[in-house]
């Protein structure tokens, strides 16, 4: 079942598109990954699924009903890329008012404020200001109050920005230990490797439009180059390599850590090189496919792109 | 729960600028400093004495017979004295009265080297009035100067009390306290407005340059934080202006206590003789004029 839909989702500032006629489904229980460049439209399409922005046009549908910001947002949990606490409120009191404005009761907040201080070991932090943490510190009160009161819908804009890898680790380990309990999580960030790691669906959005959306194993797929990586028992010699181009089934474009890249030609199959190694004679070590990066696409579609599209007119 | 969520921003607003020091500080010490504001003007007023002599270039002749001098002004009628040289003479300022017709009001002029205030201005004014009345009344009828002064002093015998008398019981009131206690009133409310409005703005600000807007109207609505937050500071401001009164009417007891009761009694007596002077004034003025009724 999907937890959320949107539908057509169009909203329009004073002279610019921020988001282009957006369409995109989520299923329950799955870690989402928005992808884009700076300028996007990202930040405001989340604004809308939060009820900050209402959409100019376009429909959301949260557990199947058009979506109720009175209601819904109580469901969903926020945490923007600009992380924002009251600096001088006491930590404590702080993640038991932002628990109770969701909706929950004071005693409530209070028992899973102490649940989730215990997990992240901020017990001796509840009488502190938030002044006084690191920036690292305050990212880790931010997702316990963006989590505190089990949201359905959990979006997380650069969670992992400020934090070191243990600390990523512990975020990361939630982040999953949420999805089993059937929590969705929208991921926004611009780290691709952690989108390759943590995400099972992604969309890439730029200049407001939707311009990639699938599984991540789906995507490097459809943008995949038919290069695999052969290792061989015998290095090759140069009359080798001069016999090995002259096949119709595949080119060699490189070497990298001894073992050969080689590109397989339109219409054949990997059975193919593998089958004219071996008539060689030669060992075959290995033989795996190079499947591009996220980081890899992303570059190869937005690049060229503005990066700031203060100047798109409508 | 909508107005569940007003009443928890309303109590974070409130109880973090309750328990801020600033509020207390300012709470505390707000009293302190109008009582030595109230005690350093008293102090001032009565201490500071400015004394001005003023040369006065009569063409009536009378005046020098009439013009009273005292501590706070005096005239100086040397003859040659005129508009150049007055402040050689060691006079702060001149005084120039033409010939006075009965039957027409004419401008008399006062030229200074140092400004009068506005209470010796009026000061100097009543002088001059008083010194035609009584001019008038010694020319036009057969009183003599001395019989003047003395029909003065033995007039002064009554003194205006009022009472009001909205309730069921008459009861004394006093007109200038009421009229004080508004004014301080009207500037204290005007003041706390435009502080609280713009501790309302501040919060908004704060919310804003801290991030948690964002956080924040993720789960309440817009109207509700601002709701919230004009209630809370406005709660703030009401319970400040409590302490105020509570310190205020404590503080005065308090002085109540440690003020001798001779002291006590002098002011009484000071009060009431003021009360007489300003009686004395409004007969003497009546007085006056009835004079020169009879005259005309």
């Amino acid at each position: 079942m999907n937890i959320l839909e949107v539908k057509d989702l169009q909203k329009t500032f004073a002279t610019q598109i921020a988001v282009d006629k957006i369409s995109f489904q989520l299923e329950k229980g799955s870690i989402f990954g928005l992808l884009g460049p700076n300028g996007a439209g990202k930040t405001t399409l989340i604004r809308m699924i939060t009820g900050i922005f209402y959409p100019d046009a376009g429909e959301i549908l949260f557990e199947g009903k058009p979506f109720d910001p009175m209601n819904d947002i109580l469901r969903i949990g926020y945490m923007p890329e600009e992380r924002g606490l009251y600096k001088k409120m006491k930590i404590g009191e702080q993640a038991l008012y932002l628990a109770q404005l969701k909706g929950l009761s004071r005693s409530e907040a209070l028992q899973r404020a102490k649940e989730w201080f215990v997990k992240f070991e901020m017990q001796s932090w509840w009488n502190k200001k938030v002044e006084d943490l690191s920036k690292g510190m305050g990212q880790k009160l931010q997702f316990v109050t963006t989590v505190m009161h089990a949201p359905r819908l959990i979006i997380l804009d650069e969670p992992f920005s400020g934090l070191d890898p243990v600390n990523s680790n512990l975020i990361k380990d939630e982040i999953y230990s949420l999805a089993r309990k059937g929590a969705t999580i929208i991921f926004s960030t611009h780290r691709m490797e952690q989108v390759e790691e943590i995400c099972d669906h992604i969309i890439l959005v730029n200049r407001g439009q939707k311009i990639l959306d699938g599984s991540v194993g789906g995507v490097k797929q459809q943008f995949k180059e038919n290069l695999f990586r052969i290792g061989l028992e015998r290095p090759l010699t140069g009359e080798d390599l001069k016999t090995a181009d002259a096949s119709d089934a595949f080119t060699v474009v490189g070497r990298a850590d001894g073992q050969l890249v080689v590109k397989i030609a339109e219409g054949h199959r990997p059975n193919d090189v593998l089958s004219w190694f071996i008539q060689k004679g030669e060992g075959i070590t290995s033989f795996v496919e190079i499947l591009p990066s996220l980081n890899d696409i992303f570059i190869r579609l937005v690049e060229g792109t503005p990066l700031a599209r203060q100047f798109q007119r409508l | 729960m909508s107005n569940n969520k007003i009443w928890l921003i309303t109590r974070r607003e409130y109880l973090t600028r309750v328990r801020n020091r600033t509020f207390l500080l300012s709470t505390f010490l707000f009293p302190l400093v109008i009582i030595l504001f109230i005690a350093g003007s008293v102090m001032i007023a009565t201490q500071t004495h400015t004394h001005h002599k003023i040369a006065v270039v009569d063409a009536n002749g009378y005046f020098k017979d009439y013009l009273r001098s005292d501590s706070s002004l005096s005239f100086d009628f040397s003859p040659g004295i005129d508009t150049l040289n007055y402040a050689d003479r060691g006079n702060t300022a001149v005084l120039i009265i033409p010939p006075l017709p009965e039957d027409n009001v004419t401008i008399y002029r006062l030229k200074f080297k140092k400004q009068l205030g506005p209470a010796a201005k009026d000061d100097l004014e009543n002088r001059v009035n008083n010194a035609i009345t009584d001019h008038l009344i010694y020319e036009k009828t057969s009183v003599s100067r001395i019989q003047l002064d003395t029909l003065r002093s033995r007039s002064k015998i009554a003194a205006l009390r009022t009472f009001d008398d909205n309730d069921k019981k008459a009861r004394a009131s006093n007109q200038n306290a009421a009229g004080a206690i508004g004014y301080v009133c009207a500037i204290l409310i005007y003041m706390l407005t435009f502080i609280y409005g713009a501790m309302v703005m501040r919060g908004v600000m704060e919310e804003k340059t801290n991030r948690i807007a964002e956080v924040v109207v993720s789960s309440v609505k817009p109207f509700q934080l601002m709701m919230g937050k004009i209630t809370g500071i406005g709660a703030v401001g009401l319970t400040q202006f409590l302490l105020w009164i509570v310190l205020l009417v404590g503080l005065s007891f308090l002085a109540q206590a440690f003020i001798p009761p001779s002291v006590g009694k002098e002011i009484m007596q000071l009060q009431q003789a003021n009360a007489m002077g300003n009686a004395g004034n409004a007969i003497r003025v009546s007085e006056g004029a009835n004079k020169i009724y009879e005259c005309r």
